[in-house]
């Protein structure tokens, strides 16, 4: 490939991605592959590679009569480039699906990835408002947990039940992202539901009920006990972001 | 002497026509699947493998994209770097620099990354460069190895994730005396050309840039915005020159993530040994940027011991899938194996004593 030709391909291969990334951040639809705290730095690059191909597009034209410089391009080199490109824009845009959590593996009680000794701000929000983050994060960082008993839960995620629970149990699970979808975790909060057995696996419910503390290899969970399971569609923003 | 078979000369000729047309193939093939994918969302076709197949299709782009996206700034800003440098700083400058002593200059270089917060995708580039322009190998290679981990954004994420804790203090010393021992081994090398990949074979493959008329710029009394201009060029050579192993590492950790069952691999290996020899390879095989790595360590830490942890944080950030590609591409085989396998013995042997010691 002539020089020429390498530069307007490489400008276009950038001003691609650029768009690509604006287009994402445009649509909301970038948070589907990063945590939010990584957007504005995400906005920056794709201004970049907007700048990039400009100067790159412009650089064809004054390269061009200088024959000492037409050295040969490696269009393999390139084709790699335009992968995510054609991957961004071509298969659909869609989350992690709970199915992947088979791979993956959920934890109860992880150590979380964003630390919070403060549990103030959890402590305000009304606790019909709370995640199944937030009450995993207020289990693992609060002194006294009997003030969480009996308080009221609605929590939103997907049905995971293992060889583990019993009968009447399942969990309801949320990937969490710290940076991107590469390291998609999976939260999940054990549920006490009479008619467990009859939920489907990886569809998303919303769970309604009560908090009960239960014990579990020495530590205390968060248990929730449900008066009412129904199925949800999936929401929006299918992860919780520490 | 192997003899000459014909079998060996079609392998040959397949290697070859297949590694040549590689990206061709595999572009071809996301093609297809894109379309599948597009086609069972249209028409809402059912079948059980169809589903699982484009439910697959699905996870793994958005793991794919995900790294991309994530690492695609990064890199961008070590090219940017690169660029800068090679524009802006003659050879003499950089040695100045430099402390007098060997030894001293080594950690130095270990050190170098407080000033360029860059991860490895990053570091790999701005360190080539560094050395072609006269930094001594020793100290490129300290600073190869350390700055992923030992700069300013990695120190705020550890921080925040692990808090003053003996992990977060042990990840830096670590890091820093594998990084120093790795740099020390190169001090005889006084040739860099032994180390680093020679440029008439990278001039030969693909781009014009770093040849004999680099030098005539630097001298040339061209305006700002011309040598910015030049700035951006070298970066953009660059980011398509490192990009490559980018997409191919995130193309293959997308790949094992969406395949390889990350509970098969962490079943393997409890035991103070064996435990940081899986959560060096689980490193190795996620390939997450340093900069957040160590959010992701923290998950382990419940059912991990703090050296197998360790391994998981020291390990990492100087070898993943991207960077080993991107070694291979800067550093002549034997210093690859070198720069992949030493840091690795090291990093098991002292999680190994923190295992038994911290226990």
């Amino acid at each position: 490939m002539t020089l020429r030709a390498g530069r307007s391909f490489q400008a276009l291969l950038m001003a691609l991605i650029g768009l690509f990334l604006l287009s994402r951040i445009w649509s909301g639809t970038i948070l589907l592959y990063i945590n939010q705290r990584f957007v504005f730095l995400v906005f920056l690059a794709s201004l970049g590679f907007v700048i990039f191909a400009q100067v790159l597009y412009s650089e064809r034209l004054s390269t061009q009569n200088d024959e000492k410089h037409s050295k040969n391009f490696s269009i393999s080199t390139l084709w790699w480039l335009a992968l995510p490109v054609l991957i961004g824009f071509l298969v659909p845009a869609k989350p992690l699906s709970p199915s992947a959590v088979v791979n993956r593996g959920i934890s109860i009680d992880a150590p979380l990835s964003a630390r919070i000794e403060d549990t103030g701000v959890l402590l305000s929000l009304s606790p019909t408002e709370r995640t199944v983050l937030d009450w995993i994060r207020l289990f693992s960082f609060s002194e006294n947990l009997e003030q969480f008993v009996d308080q009221p839960v609605d929590v939103t995620g997907f049905v995971f039940s293992d060889g583990r629970l019993s009968e009447s149990q399942f969990m309801v699970g949320r990937f969490t992202i710290t940076c991107c979808v590469a390291d998609a975790t999976a939260l999940g909060m054990i549920v006490d539901y009479p008619q467990a057995a009859v939920l489907k696996q990886h569809t998303w419910v919303r769970v309604q009920g009560k908090i009960g503390v239960m014990e579990r290899e020495g530590r205390l969970l968060p248990l929730i006990l449900a008066d009412s399971v129904e199925a949800v569609p999936p929401p929006e923003q299918p992860y919780l972001f520490p | 002497m192997v003899p000459s078979t014909p079998g060996a000369g079609i392998v040959g000729r397949v290697a070859r026509i297949t590694t040549f047309h590689l990206p061709v193939i595999i572009v071809a093939g996301v093609l297809v699947m894109a379309a599948l994918t597009r086609l069972q969302q249209m028409f809402n076709w059912q079948g059980e493998w169809l589903l699982k197949l484009t439910e697959g299709v699905s996870n793994f782009s958005a793991v794919f994209l995900g790294i991309f996206i994530e690492a695609a700034p990064y890199l961008l800003l070590g090219t940017l770097a690169s660029g800068l440098v090679e524009v802006f700083f003659s050879p003499e400058e950089i040695t100045r620099l430099l402390p007098r002593s060997r030894f001293l200059s080594i950690g130095f270089g270990g050190l170098l990354g407080l000033f360029f917060p860059v991860c490895e995708c990053g570091s790999i580039p701005l360190a080539r460069r560094l050395m072609r322009k006269g930094l001594p190998v020793p100290v490129g290679i300290a600073f190869l190895l350390a700055a992923p981990v030992i700069n300013p954004i990695v120190i705020a994420s550890t921080f925040a994730a692990f808090g003053n804790t003996p992990i977060f203090w042990l990840r830096f010393g670590l890091t820093l005396l594998i990084a120093i021992g790795v740099g020390l081994l190169f001090m005889f090398e006084s040739d860099g050309n032994r180390v680093i990949r020679s440029l008439n074979v990278e001039l030969s493959q693909s781009f014009h840039f770093h040849g004999e008329h680099d030098h005539d710029f630097g001298n040339s009394t061209s305006s700002v915005i011309q040598k910015l201009k030049k700035v951006t060029i070298i970066a953009a050579d660059e980011f398509f020159e490192m990009g490559r192993f980018l997409v191919i590492g995130a193309f293959l950790a997308a790949l094992m993530q969406t395949v390889v069952p990350q509970s098969w691999l962490l079943s393997l290996g409890q035991g103070p040994i064996l435990s940081a020899v899986v959560l060096s390879l689980l490193a190795v095989l996620l390939s997450v940027c340093s900069t957040v790595d160590s959010f992701i360590a923290l998950a382990f830490s419940g059912t991990f011991s703090s050296g197998a942890v360790l391994a998981f944080l020291v390990y990492g950030p100087m070898v993943d899938i991207k960077a080993t590609l991107m070694y291979l591409r800067v550093f002549n085989r034997r210093t690859v194996g070198v720069l992949v396998i030493l840091p690795w013995l090291l990093t098991i042997i002292s999680s190994t004593v923190i295992n038994l010691w911290m226990r």
